[in-house]
């Protein structure tokens, strides 16, 4: 097992101010406090090798979570173990082991290239020139950055300065990849890139991955396992294929018509959209049997194309959220 | 160990020098404002001298000689531990992070992290008078004085900036406490009243980096080198002391308001 | 008129500031200290005689403690308004120059109307425990008060016309920096001008600067009917000089922030 969490538990004192200026003055002499408990007894195991991603809506408690992992926030209770350390005790040992990107919290000198970070990572963590070099060049070609990494950080476009970073967390040799929003604010073919990236670095490298993402698609092109966090709690853990079958009880039926039909009438089915020859229509699985919506509509109309489609899984985790 | 820690600044010089020469202008710029700013303070102390020639034995080459430690300390100081004013600030906008997913001694790395250009100026000003008020032979005294000071400088700033992990956002409160003590430093410790003697020599220690050493310099007397070195061991002490406790309240995230 | 929101940014910045309140009541305690250590300075000057130019103790320690309120109330406007011009942020900020101007106008006075009033109060204290009040006829009050505005004025005029330079300098700390030390010392805050040697303080009373700190608290230790008329008609004066050349400077620098898009 390289990270064990049990029962963790984290909970923050907020200060709760009122308005008004009234308020403001007396607020000078006594402070109200709330508890908030961000991260609420979670337990969960992941393995060498594995890419398990975090997911869940803002103030769940991913990142919170996350930070505990990388022994930058101590936990209120539980026991957390990342690769047999503990991340509160022994922050420097494990330091050497792990690697974290924040996407929104860089770690390259921004006024400088890349290698230069790179050159002072090295002797952060004291890697051995052989090593070194051998390592840096090996990740320069695969992340095909070649060109760039001689040029000043803030110069590079987003997809090129993540894939930097992703190189600077990774010179010494880390065994946990901790990626925190690695993909935010860029557009969907450097997402792809970035995707491509992380998944090689898993396989090839056997590195295991931890990854938090508000981007469902990236979760799901990644990760073959997810957790999902809502209210400090875990809703979810467990393979995408597991949300898909346990959670999804939804089909939605895509048809296009040769003639122009007002309304398709289905039993059971739901209308998502009517055009003049494409219609949507949604059917709960559990109560209505696809294959027999599918042949009641081919029969009764005159059909062009129709197709059968998972609903988007933005709208699967919205409803594990509600729950 | 104190190899590896002056390789790492070894390492951090070479990128702050990259830095300054990627931004040529700037650099000069702030190095020589600073050097302006020291000068004109050497002009107010002209004036004060030219009306009163002489105040409780100091003359003007003494004033002189107290700016050539108390600049080179700050100087040195801002230029190896960039960040000792700074911490506040890196406090508050979560830059603590990443030092804390790194292997060195988070105190010491987040110091060296940043190198001031306007300390440089000091580093160049303090020369300058130093060349001016000391004899070639004083001058092993003088360097070995002014990192003395340049220490007790850093781990003051580093317990004020401290604050910041207990009172939220104290990046105004230890910028002022560090003008203060710059402030203070410049003038002669013999016009205070004992009261205001002991305030500068404990609370806001500009006594023991600028007035002392310039004493030492002039006279030395055994006694207080050793009492300068004891300071110098004590506030070192305690700053490790305030960070560290202060970063364990960090780490249990008593400060989300400061780094969400 | 739009005037009216002026006002309000000046009310939310003074409930800003009351947000940190730790952080503000340190930095006004400060300046008391600092007011200690002058006394001490200067009890030993005074220590064989009871007037030097003119300024008896109680004088120069209540003088001093006046040009301090006044001069570090206004804070870091130098620097926050060079770094927004900087950043190019105002170009998107607000359409016409002396709307950018008045609006941290709005904001800088009511920061420093908080500051300096806790400014004085502290340092007051201290100055009154340890020197003694200064003789002070209320009916100055007004007079008094209107200068201070005025020299707050005049203070920030200066560092919203300095600020701009930043553009060309790329660095507003360092401007922040030299215009601070050259009010702190032409502009008699640390020593008044009449302790200079003549030809020196001939060229700070000719300056804008002394306007700022030297002319108010001399006036404030030792009034005059006539004193105080000539003093704000010259606050004025420099107030308009500086208010023309800071719409121009302004004018032609956003013209270039506008065409270089920030």
């Amino acid at each position: 097992m390289v990270i064990s969490i049990k029962n963790l538990t984290k909970t923050f004192k907020i200060k709760h101010k009122k308005e008004g200026l009234k308020a403001s003055f007396f607020s000078l002499f006594k402070s109200h406090y709330k508890q908030l408990h961000a991260v609420n007894n979670i337990s969960f195991n992941i393995k060498k090798g594995e890419i398990v991603g975090f997911i869940g809506p803002n103030g769940a408690g991913k990142s919170t979570t996350i930070k505990m992992m990388a022994g930058i926030l101590f936990p209120t209770s539980g026991k957390i173990s990342i690769l047999n350390h503990n991340p509160q005790k022994e922050r420097k040992k494990l330091s050497y082991k792990i690697g974290t990107v924040f996407g929104q919290k860089p770690q390259l000198w921004y006024h400088l290239p890349a290698i230069d970070t790179y050159n002072l990572f090295r002797r952060i963590f004291e890697i051995p020139e052989k090593e070194f070099k051998e390592r840096l060049n090996r990740y320069i070609k695969l992340f095909e950055v070649e060109e760039i990494v001689h040029q000043p950080v803030r110069k590079l476009s987003l997809g090129q300065r993540m894939r930097c970073e992703m190189i600077a967390s990774l010179l010494h040799n880390p065994q946990v990849l901790f990626l925190d929003e690695p993909t935010i604010g860029m557009d969907i073919i450097v997402k792809k890139k970035i995707r491509e990236l992380i998944r090689k670095l898993n396989k090839e490298e056997k590195i295991t991955i931890v990854l938090t993402s508000h981007d469902m698609e990236d979760v799901e092109q990644i990760c073959k396992r997810l957790i999902i966090i809502s209210k400090g709690k875990i809703v979810h853990d467990g393979s995408m294929k597991d949300i898909r079958e346990k959670y999804l009880s939804k089909k939605r039926i895509v048809v296009i018509l040769q003639d122009k039909v007002k309304e398709i009438s289905l039993p059971g089915a739901e209308l998502m959209y009517r055009g003049t020859y494409k219609h949507a229509l949604e059917i709960n699985t559990k109560e209505t049997s696809l294959k027999e919506s599918v042949k009641s509509i081919v029969s009764k109309y005159n059909v062009e194309d129709i197709s059968v489609l998972d609903p988007p899984i933005e709208e699967i985790i919205e409803e594990i959220y509600q729950r | 160990m104190v190899v590896s820690h002056l390789k790492l600044i070894i390492e951090y010089m070479k990128i702050n020098i990259a830095t300054a020469m990627e931004y040529r202008f700037n650099f000069i710029v702030q190095s020589l404002s600073m050097v302006a700013n020291n000068a004109i303070w050497i002009l107010f102390w002209w004036i004060f001298f030219q009306k009163f020639n002489i105040v409780n034995t100091w003359t003007m080459n003494d004033m002189i000689g107290l700016y050539a430690v108390l600049t080179f300390s700050f100087g040195i100081a801002g230029t190896v531990f960039g960040n000792r004013r700074r911490i506040a600030e890196v406090i508050s906008e979560g830059r603590l992070d990443f030092f804390l997913t790194l292997p060195k001694n988070v105190l010491f790395h987040t110091l060296i992290g940043k190198s001031s250009w306007f300390a440089f100026g000091d580093v160049i000003f303090g020369l300058i008078m130093a060349t001016i008020a000391f004899q070639w032979w004083q001058f092993p005294l003088y360097f070995l004085l002014c990192t003395l000071s340049a220490i007790i400088l850093t781990s003051f700033a580093v317990i004020v900036s401290s604050l910041a992990f207990y009172m939220g956002d104290a990046r105004s409160t230890s910028r002022q406490l560090d003008i203060g003590l710059m402030s203070f430093g410049g003038y002669p410790l013999s016009i205070f009243s004992d009261t205001a003697k002991i305030l500068l020599m404990t609370v806001i220690p500009a006594g023991f980096i600028s007035t002392i050493p310039v004493e030492l310099l002039t006279q030395f007397q055994l006694k207080w080198f050793l009492i300068l070195l004891g300071f110098t061991l004590l506030i070192f002490v305690i700053a490790i002391f305030v960070f560290y406790r202060g970063l364990r309240k960090y780490e249990s995230g008593s400060m989300i308001t400061t780094r969400m | 008129m739009g005037l009216i929101k002026y006002l309000h940014i000046g009310r939310i910045s003074f409930k800003n500031n009351l947000a940190y309140k730790t952080d503000f009541l340190v930095g006004s305690l400060f300046i008391a200290l600092i007011i200690f250590i002058l006394i001490n300075l200067w009890q030993t000057m005074y220590a064989d005689r009871a007037v030097i130019e003119g300024f008896t103790i109680t004088m120069m320690i209540w003088y001093l403690v006046m040009t301090e309120s006044i001069v570090t109330s206004p804070g870091r406007v130098i620097e926050q308004m060079g770094d927004e011009i900087r950043s190019g942020d105002i170009a998107q900020k607000l359409n016409k120059p002396y709307n950018y101007v008045l609006f941290h106008y709005a904001e800088s006075m009511a920061k420093s109307a908080q500051r300096f009033v806790l400014t004085f109060l502290f340092g007051g204290i201290v100055t009154l425990l340890l020197i003694g009040p200064l003789t002070f006829n209320l009916n100055h009050f007004f007079p008094i008060l209107l200068v201070v505005i005025l020299a707050l004025t005049l203070h920030f005029t200066l560092m919203a016309l300095i600020s701009v330079f930043a553009l060309w300098l790329e660095d507003s700390k360092s401007m922040h920096f030299i215009y601070q030390k050259v009010v702190f010392v032409l502009g008699g805050m640390l020593l008044p001008l009449d302790i200079f040697p003549d030809w020196l303080a001939s060229i700070g009373k000719s300056l804008p600067f002394s306007f700022i700190a030297y002319f108010p608290a001399k006036l404030f230790v030792g009034f005059n009917w006539n004193d105080f008329l000539i003093l704000i008609a010259k606050q004025i004066g420099w107030i308009l000089i500086f208010v023309a050349c800071t719409i121009i400077v302004y004018r032609i620098s956003f013209k270039r922030i506008s065409i270089n898009g920030g």
